[in-house]
């Protein structure tokens, strides 16, 4: 640590978010380069890690050669998994300029890919009129445009499930589609039994139906909490199920305020998370689509719980990638990311 | 002996405010001789002379003039013991049993308001000449045992068998509140050193309302006891209760109805404007509207320098009473009905109440202000919309060139120019988002447009509606759907104009 400087009390030495408090409590200052990190400057928030078939479908897209992206989807067809990656980036492509989406939709009317991904992307457009705030806090054209929007993609969905009955991924739309318009939890556990017959390890599927039973959405403690032991009970080691535990921590277990705070997170029920977590990631097949998102949980947690050299070892497999939760749910990914990143330099040191 | 003391305690009060003020003003006075003596003129002498210049008009206004109201400031129509009998004998009737001298002016004002006041002289010293006014709103909402609870209580404000130094301590309070009020009043020109005696004055007034606060509130619950005792336990209770209640439904009525269609220069005929009152009450699903309102607990906060104590504290106190056994007068006339005729006083009352405003309006009946609302606000929802499908296609703004607008692939060009709402401005959105949010504004644009249209070729009309705000729409139910299909299909995120079109290039729209 011999590069590090000594930040003046009030100053700022960097990036605001690359100092970290140091366990001895001095706020310093870190370069993520000196330790063979990215700089924060150069990290992508728009991926969780590199993903070269995902690049192809998206350079295709952008050119309007949809027979491409659709090319593209196809193999991926059996891994509901990686396919609706693949269909959830597609379609954050399509909030930005649909013209591709609808020239691929009016060119192959039958292809179900085209239907996943344009509904899905409705499902995206309309959170991006309503935004993630607390809902007393969203304006009522918010909602308006929210509802207007949402309302369309069901049938959306629908088609797509029609094109190719074996997706799961139309019935994660709608399972989405489920959350946003309200619908009870009967016709909720509808979707889920058809959505989890199609892909009975699938994160996707099970990170959608976390966020129905939320609390703040449709469910409440109880049925969030069972729905997480249920999730990690059923899990074949290897499933990288166990990181639905750690969003269901982060979202409705940790204390905001300290001491309770600290003490959570360097508390038995984190821990064994985390334990379980690793082990998963251990046993996950090499490639598997939410690898890198798993190993960013892991990586924010281990920091906060102060396993710091583990934190390290995620953080370095994920280096260069900052685009996924949870550094998505604060207002800066990037800088959140390096943030952490350095407080587990420093820690490690 | 107590009492005495206190009778003597707010004297000493009241002519303590006249010295503060003969102290503020000879202190000043005498600053400003000795400055004049001592020092010349000079700049110190002649801003002290300002300032006692201003010490005697605040000083001289709070006191002398304070307390009188002007009867050109009242906002009423008088009712003459010739004109209205009925009413001056009721109200006659009530001052004699409350034991205290009548008005000698009654005033008909179209507030939720009954007040009995005297304009008195030297900071209430010396009574005055009493007069009363009273809300044609509570005419026409109380039934005449509530309306005489009410007008008990204001009488019971001028001394009542229960306490007869209330008149003393009422005036008092009266008094140095319409000091502090002449005092404070915002002028044209800020006098130097105003401030500082409108302090002073705040200062003694908290005082005086301190040291007669209790007296002033048993006062009230005194009055409240001499309005029961008349007019019934019941009654009284009752009519305590409706005053919050009708204070809203009147509010209501005011901006929903009564003024409703001023901005586009119509009112409802005279005896119409808030006679309507009356009808709106009648209205079924109104009531069940203001039996909500009923119960929903009283959460009204008093000032800390009201003499009424909360309506709830009040109610409560009546409640402790011995039942009298008087029923709730349920007979369903209301107190309107004691006017010789009302319809006349209410239509004077109302001219006289919108005396500005009325001027150049053209009277109506209900109906058909419903209708010219309805049509203007249709227009002005498709107002912002007109004027950017005027300014794109260089043409007079109909549903013909909106149509073609879109079909020459204008339509994006069409939604970045209407007004962005603060969602699109708050988020700073682009592209697709951006295009959303302004078809979120675009919907009620292109409703308002296409109904306007239906409106003027007479395929859709408002009419009056005691329930509904601003009228009920009448047009064919398949002509409603088609419209919403054809705003709907445009707002839908691959839009269709086909429907638009259909009814754009329709021969009934054409005009």
């Amino acid at each position: 640590m011999k590069t590090q400087r000594k930040a003046p009390a009030f100053g700022i030495v960097g990036t605001p978010t690359e100092t970290a408090v140091a366990p001895g409590g001095q706020r310093q200052a870190v370069d993520p380069a000196t330790h063979g990190f990215v700089p924060r400057e150069r990290l992508r928030t728009d991926r969780a890690g590199a993903d070269p078939v995902l690049d192809t479908a998206v350079e295709a897209a952008r050119r309007g050669d949809w027979r491409t992206v659709t090319a593209t989807l196809e193999p991926a067809r059996p891994d509901p998994d990686r396919y609706f990656r693949l269909v959830a980036d597609l379609a954050d492509l399509a909030v930005e300029d649909e013209s591709w989406l609808y020239a691929w939709l009016d060119g192959a009317p039958e292809d179900a890919n085209a239907w996943c991904v344009h509904a899905h992307a409705l499902v995206r457009l309309a959170w991006r009129l309503r935004t993630a705030a607390p809902a007393p806090d969203v304006l009522p054209e918010q909602w308006k445009g929210f509802l207007r929007v949402l309302n369309q993609a069901p049938e959306a969905a629908e088609r797509a499930a029609k094109l190719d009955p074996g997706l799961a991924a139309p019935w994660i739309s709608l399972m989405s589609c489920a959350q946003g318009l309200d619908w009870d939890h009967d016709r909720f556990r509808g979707i889920w039994a058809e959505v989890v017959s199609r892909g009975p390890h699938s994160v996707a599927v099970h990170q959608r139906a976390l966020q129905y039973w939320l609390p703040r959405w449709h469910g409440s403690d109880e049925l969030t909490a069972g729905f997480v032991a249920d999730t990690v009970d059923r899990a074949a080691p290897g499933s990288l199920l166990t990181g639905i535990r750690l969003e269901y921590l982060f979202m409705e277990r940790v204390p905001t305020s300290d001491p309770q705070r600290s003490a959570f997170l360097r508390g038995t029920e984190l821990g064994q998370a985390l334990d379980a977590a690793l082990a998963d990631l251990a046993a996950a097949p090499a490639g598997h689509p939410y690898q890198a998102r798993h190993r960013h949980w892991l990586a924010y947690f281990l920091t906060k719980a102060g396993r710091y050299p583990e934190a390290i070892e995620q953080f370095r497999a994920v280096d260069g990638f900052a685009g996924a939760w949870p550094w998505e749910l604060f207002t800066d990914a990037a800088g959140t990311f390096a943030a952490t990143r350095a407080e587990a330099i420093l820690g490690s040191g | 002996m107590r009492r005495y003391l206190y009778v003597g305690q707010v004297l000493g009060l009241l002519v303590g405010f006249y010295l503060v003020c003969a102290l503020l003003v000879g202190g000043f006075v005498g600053l400003t001789v000795a400055a004049f003596a001592f020092g010349g003129v000079n700049r110190l002498s002649l801003l002290l002379a300002v300032v006692t210049l201003a010490a005697i008009f605040v000083v001289i206004r709070g006191v002398f003039v304070s307390t009188h109201v002007r009867t050109r400031d009242i906002v009423g129509v008088e009712a003459t013991p010739a004109a209205e009998p009925a009413l001056w004998a009721r109200v006659r009737h009530l001052a004699q049993q409350v034991g205290t001298r009548a008005p000698r002016r009654i005033f008909l004002v179209p507030d939720v308001n009954a007040a009995v006041w005297e304009n008195t002289r030297l900071l209430g010293l010396i009574p005055g000449r009493r007069q009363m006014m009273i809300g044609v709103p509570l005419l026409m909402a109380l039934p005449p045992a509530q309306m005489d609870a009410v007008l008990a209580h204001e009488l019971g404000h001028y001394g009542n068998r229960d306490t007869r130094l209330g008149g003393l301590v009422g005036r008092a309070r009266a008094g140095v509140m319409g000091a502090v009020r002449a005092a404070g009043r915002r002028r044209k020109v800020e006098l130097p050193g105003a401030v500082l005696f409108v302090a002073v004055f705040r200062w003694y007034a908290k005082i005086v309302l301190g040291v007669t606060q209790e007296a002033s509130r048993a006062q009230e619950l005194a009055a409240d006891r001499v309005a029961g005792a008349i007019a019934g336990r019941a009654n009284a209770v009752a009519a305590l209760g409706e005053m919050r209640v009708i204070d809203a439904a009147y509010d209501f009525y005011l901006d929903r109805y009564a003024t409703a269609g001023l901005r586009i220069g119509l009112l409802p005929p005279p005896p119409e404007v808030l006679g309507g009152f009356t009808a709106l009450l009648a209205d079924p699903s109104r009531r069940a509207e203001l039996e909500k309102v009923r119960d929903e607990p009283d959460t009204g906060k008093s000032d800390p320098y009201d003499s009424h104590p909360p309506t709830t504290e009040r109610i409560a106190a009546l409640m402790a009473l011995p039942d009298d056994g008087v029923p709730p007068d349920a007979s369903g006339t209301r107190a309107i009905a004691v006017l010789s005729n009302p319809p006349d006083l209410l239509a004077r009352v109302a001219l006289r109440a919108l005396e500005k405003e009325s001027a150049g309006k053209q009277a109506v009946p209900w109906d058909a202000l419903a209708q010219a609302a309805g049509l203007h606000g249709a227009q002005e929802q498709a107002k912002p919309l007109l004027e950017v499908v005027a300014r794109l296609s260089g043409r007079p703004a109909d549903l013909r060139s909106l149509v073609d607008l879109i079909a020459a692939g204008r339509f994006g060009e069409i939604l970045a120019a209407l007004p962005q709402n603060e969602a699109a401005r708050k988020t700073g959105a682009t592209g697709r988002v951006a295009r959303e949010h302004a078809k979120t504004e675009l919907g009620p644009m292109l409703g308002g447009w296409l109904l306007a249209d239906a409106a003027r070729t007479g395929r859709a009309l408002w009419t009056h509606s005691w329930a509904k705000t601003g009228g009920d729409l009448q047009m064919a139910p398949e002509l409603k759907a088609e419209l919403n299909a054809a705003v709907n299909a445009l707002l839908s995120v691959r839009p269709d104009a086909g429907p638009l079109r259909a009814l754009a290039l329709g021969p009934a729209v054409a005009a």
